[in-house]
């Protein structure tokens, strides 16, 4: 173990390693984008919205972590930063899904868009103006809020003063507002739209929920990764592990408690403009459906209960491994039978593209990483924690 | 050095126990409130008020066990009126005393051992008032066990599929958990009570609900083991119980409850009106007391942000709800709407948005976190916004039917008044006399929070 480096040289395998991947991924994806542009278009939808989690997901972690400042935040607070500095990255992939339009959105065709007396609201919502300049309102909004509270963040760490932690505060208390509104209608744009006469309110909450899932299980590989390392090495503790693990298994009841309501109120209620959304998820389907139910609710929720597994990191890291996958595959549930309804059906394309755009944010977020510190100093709120656990280092060394 | 500078200039918050203060004072302080000292002139006028409505609750109740539900407003398509709409209420509130009790204890937020004895006490009697609306509006109230599964002669179950029947085992399941808990986290300090009492008839009450509660460290051992499982029971409790009431409605294709935002939207709600209630029983006891060493400003400002924050989310639920009804298309989902706003029933609605986001909104400042005269407005300002909020959903539902020709208007009668008025009577005195008896803060937690206790462990 080397408990006295810096994790430098990991970083960089890791972002050599993840550009590689997501260069050659890329190159493969030109080709399934001219051999089969609409297929080409639907994966790239499913792989996009899984990666984006991580990065909007980073940023509404954030603002949370600013608000109620636990231990766990200061941990993870240099990742998610780094993670949500990565938006502009995003904004520049969204780039395909309107070139994509009318590949995937039902609404972009005559027949597809709804009709009837009251359709007016859904027709300008879901036009092609509107759509994209909320696009580009929500990724304007993302990218200040990051990089301003990462700036802040950063100016700290050169002793600038306690009052930005203030301003930190004040900015967030209003940005979780923001967040949660922005990304739950991107979650209604891109995802909820894709079948356009279906309507769920508690859809954008879903969305939040999952992202922020993804996110936590993904800071806690990178934690256990660099964990060995300075400056990690000095201050973690089980204690951070259980309360990373707890909020996990918060996250992971959460997405059930939202699938299953938004279920049961459906399927009671059985009327054909919203249960058409089930059917369209089910069928072949099912083979899906049921390694979901267990594997991305019982078997994580019966791991994390236990104390055990969420203080020995390596454990836990496995277990948020296996959420992530989880996570993929929810994602793939979510939006790939809008093109395919009842039955199943992977492509090639299905696979490359999540691998290829993971590759490139991987690379993008590792190289965010480097060249400032890995924890945030000189934050009053977490400072006597790092002093405490410095002087204990020195007495025993 | 700067660093210490600096961080002097980040606000350090207050201590969580104000005044000079040692483990005999806090003793004593709270013990001899109940056991020695005289009651408060204040709490005797309260009485008065509090117990002639319990007369009035048992007068309506007797005249409607006489007559029928005929004597209430309901009316069909109304069938669900004023009983509906109270129980939504006090069910809600109860929240706030479970989410202190179980989730802040697992979530180590120390702040709630001053509140927390009190906020449980609430619960239990917030839960019996709702717990008696079902039953009253039930026309046959002497039978209401029939809800109950259980093998009968005449074979009759329950509609499992129901969401009735399972507020049956939310509710019920709700109030065991509450009253169990609250009743362990008694028995230490009725020992200290017990000990403490001069009397012997009081020394044999106590003694009795102490269970022989010795102090010694096995009991403490099994104490806080048990403590702890009954929090970790109490805990999906908080979310379970309201997300089974918004299935009363939700589950149903009525326009205005079938929406699938209910379940987290009415949970929130829940505590939002849960710490408004707290904290409207809380600042005027604080104040006739002399408590305010124990419930500082800080815990004022806590409960505050808890219900600023609980509250944004309810208004999430309000503008994704109308959003949704727009962009879904569907005719009964949008006139629903535009008749909630500005149908007979609109005032009530706009008034709904003022007392349950807008004013709220003065939380945002300190100045009203912190005042307690300010923030004992604004949280019965929400308590009257949280009643309207149901009173809304559900009256303005229903009168508004599929069928024009069955459309109606529900006006509450002076009975649906009485025995509402009556519940909070009932309510309140349950309040006073629980103050009154027992130690209304947990002695042996408050002494907890002390500077010289280390018991924050990690």
């Amino acid at each position: 173990m080397n408990h006295f480096e810096g994790p430098r040289p990991l970083l960089d395998r890791i972002q050599q390693s993840a550009l590689v991947v997501g260069g050659l991924g890329a190159c493969a994806l030109v080709v399934g984008a001219i051999f089969s542009a609409q297929q080409f278009f639907q994966s790239y939808l499913f792989a996009y919205m899984f990666v984006l989690s991580f990065a909007v997901g980073s940023l509404g972690i954030l603002v949370l972590h600013h608000m109620v400042s636990g231990r766990w935040g200061f941990a993870i607070q240099r990742l998610i930063e780094a993670a949500a500095r990565t938006i502009p990255l995003m904004a520049l992939l969204f780039i395909p899904i309107l070139a994509g339009l009318s590949d995937v959105y039902p609404w972009m065709n005559q027949n597809g868009m709804p009709q009837g007396p009251l359709m007016g609201f859904k027709q300008t919502y879901l036009s092609v103006p509107f759509f994209v300049s909320r696009a580009v309102l929500y990724f304007v909004i993302w990218t200040v809020m990051a990089f301003t509270l990462s700036r802040w963040s950063h100016m700290q760490d050169q002793n600038a003063g306690a009052a930005l932690t203030r301003k930190m505060r004040l900015l967030s208390a209003p940005g979780i507002i923001v967040y949660v509104l922005t990304m739950t209608f991107a979650g209604f744009d891109w995802v909820m739209s894709l079948e356009p006469q279906w309507y769920s309110s508690i859809f954008g909450a879903l969305i939040i929920v999952s992202q922020v899932l993804s996110t936590l299980a993904l800071c806690i590989i990178a934690l256990r990764l660099l964990a060995a390392y300075k400056p990690f090495s000095g201050f973690l503790k089980e204690t951070h592990f259980h309360h990373l693990g707890n909020l996990l298994l918060t996250f992971v009841v959460l997405w059930a408690y939202m699938q299953v309501s938004q279920l049961i109120i459906i399927w009671s209620g059985n009327l054909p403009e919203e249960n058409l959304w089930y059917l369209h998820r089910t069928g072949t389907w099912d083979y899906l459906v049921v390694p979901l139910v267990i594997g991305h609710f019982f078997i994580p929720f019966f791991l994390l209960l236990s104390r055990r597994t969420k203080r020995a990191m390596a454990r836990l890291a496995l277990v948020a491994v296996f959420i992530l996958a989880m996570r993929l595959a929810d994602m793939f549930w979510l939006i790939t039978p809008a093109f395919h309804p009842g039955e199943f059906h992977i492509h090639w394309l299905d696979v490359a593209v999540p691998i290829s755009l993971g590759g490139l944010w991987l690379a993008a977020f590792v190289r965010n990483l480097k060249g400032y510190s890995l924890v945030p100093l000189h934050d009053p709120r977490f400072e006597p924690a790092l002093e405490r656990v410095e002087n204990a280092v020195g007495a025993e060394g | 050095m700067e660093t210490i500078e600096q961080t002097a200039v980040y606000e350090q918050p207050q201590p969580l126990i104000g005044g000079k203060h040692d483990y005999g004072t806090i003793t004593d302080k709270i013990s001899s409130d109940v056991l020695e000292k005289k009651t408060p002139k204040g709490l005797f006028m309260a009485f008065a008020v509090t117990f002639s409505l319990v007369m009035l609750l048992l007068l309506a109740v007797t005249y409607l066990f006489l007559k029928g539900v005929g004597i209430w407003g309901i009316r069909i398509p109304i069938a669900w009126g004023f009983a509906i709409v109270n129980f939504v209420w006090w069910i809600g509130i109860g929240h706030a005393g479970t989410l202190i009790s179980a989730i802040l204890l697992l979530l180590h937020q120390q702040w709630r051992n001053s509140i927390n004895r009190f906020a449980e006490a609430m619960t239990l009697f917030a839960v019996a008032c709702a717990g008696m609306f079902p039953i009253l509006h039930l026309g046959r109230p002497w039978v209401f066990y029939w809800i109950i599964p259980m093998p009968d002669t005449m074979r009759l179950w329950p509609n499992f599929r129901s969401p009735l029947v399972w507020d049956v085992f939310a509710v019920t399941t709700y109030a065991t958990i509450s009253l169990v808990f609250w009743f362990v986290g008694l028995i230490p300090d009725l020992a200290t009570m017990r000990d403490k009492a001069a009397q012997k008839w009081k020394k044999i009450i106590y003694g009795m609900l102490a269970m022989g509660w010795r102090n010694s460290a096995k009991h403490w051992h099994r104490y806080e083991s048990a403590y702890l499982l009954l929090a970790g029971l109490a805990t999906p409790l908080v979310v379970s119980v309201h997300s089974v009431v918004s299935f009363d409605f939700a589950v149903g294709i009525v326009p205005g409850w079938h929406t699938t935002i209910f379940p987290p939207y009415f949970v929130a709600g829940a505590i939002y009106s849960g710490f408004a209630m707290v904290l409207s029983l809380v600042i005027p006891v604080r104040k006739l007391y002399h408590l305010e060493d124990f419930v500082t400003s800080r815990h004022l400002d806590y409960m505050a942000k808890v219900m600023l924050a609980t509250g944004l989310i309810v208004a999430y639920g309000y503008a994704i709800e109308t959003f949704t009804a727009f962009y879904s298309g569907n005719r009964f989902e949008h006139d629903m709407m535009i008749n909630r706003m500005f149908g007979p029933y609109g005032p009530l609605y706009w008034m709904l948005i003022l007392f349950n986001i807008a004013l709220p909104q003065l939380l945002w400042l300190k100045k009203f976190r912190q005042t307690p005269w300010m923030l004992f407005v604004v949280s019965i300002i929400v308590n009257i916004g949280m009643w309207l909020e149901r009173f809304v959903i559900i009256v303005s539902s229903l009168a508004r039917d599929f069928v024009p020709s069955s459309w109606a208007i529900y006006i509450p009668t002076k009975w649906d008044w009485f025995t509402f008025f009556g519940t909070i009577g009932f309510f309140l005195t349950a309040m006073i006399l629980f103050i009154r008896v027992l130690p209304m803060i947990s002695i042996f937690e408050l002494r907890t929070l002390l500077p010289t206790s280390k018991s924050n462990h990690e």
